[in-house]
């Protein structure tokens, strides 16, 4: 079950990091 | 597009939305990070002022921030189902079937987060816009006019939506008396 849990942390975090690049990368973001 | 500088006496600080964005990355490094990443942002802006844009973007910080929040509430919910799936002890195929709506709902809590972020952002922008366009002409008034004439534009533009308009019609009509004379 905990080593559930890191791996549901760790999917969460590249989740978050491919969401922030997507969003950086795609054209007419306004960082703003 | 139009663009302008919009001035902003914001003190610079670790606590901004670079923080907020790093800590839902990667919360501690991600918090560090992004707290002095944003205090760099609004030094600068205080500096040189805050670019903003004629045309707010649905596409903006504060729909990445919606995103990520989107994604850390996933997590949370994710985590408690597991845990509740694991207690029911379901059988393999209620279980997996259970994982699939739960996944389901992580992918929608994103989408949801984004598209209210977005949206907030979008007023956000379009006020910031509304503001930098008031200091703009103020601060032009105050330059070559008068600064008790500009004091009374910023006046009128603060309580008057239509001020703009007003301007217009008076300036017409002074126009069209003068060549009636």
């Amino acid at each position: 079950m905990a080593a559930f849990f890191v791996l549901l942390q760790m999917i969460t975090m590249a989740v978050g990091i491919v969401t922030f690049l997507s969003f950086v990368i795609t054209p007419g973001f306004n960082y703003n | 597009m139009s663009e302008l500088k919009l001035k902003t006496n914001a003190e610079p600080t670790i606590f901004n939305k670079e923080m907020v964005i790093g800590t839902l990355i990667a919360p501690v490094i991600g918090t560090i990070i992004g707290g002095y990443i944003g205090k760099s942002r609004m030094k600068d802006e205080m500096e040189h002022g805050k670019t903003v844009s004629e045309n707010p973007s649905f596409w903006n910080k504060d729909t990445l921030i919606g995103g990520l929040a989107g994604n850390f509430v996933a997590y949370i919910g994710v985590k408690v189902a597991l845990a509740a799936i694991t207690l029911a002890a379901l059988t393999p195929i209620p279980a997996l079937l259970a994982l699939a709506a739960v996944s389901a709902a992580a992918v929608g809590s994103i989408v949801v987060g984004a598209y209210i972020g977005g949206k907030a952002g979008e007023s956000r922008l379009k006020a910031e816009y509304e503001e930098a366009k008031k200091q703009t002409i103020v601060e032009h008034i105050g330059r070559t006019t008068s600064p008790e004439i500009a004091k009374a534009v910023e006046y009128s533009m603060e309580h008057n939506k239509e001020w703009g308009k007003q301007v217009a019609e008076d300036r017409l009509l002074a126009a069209a008396q003068e060549q009636a004379r």
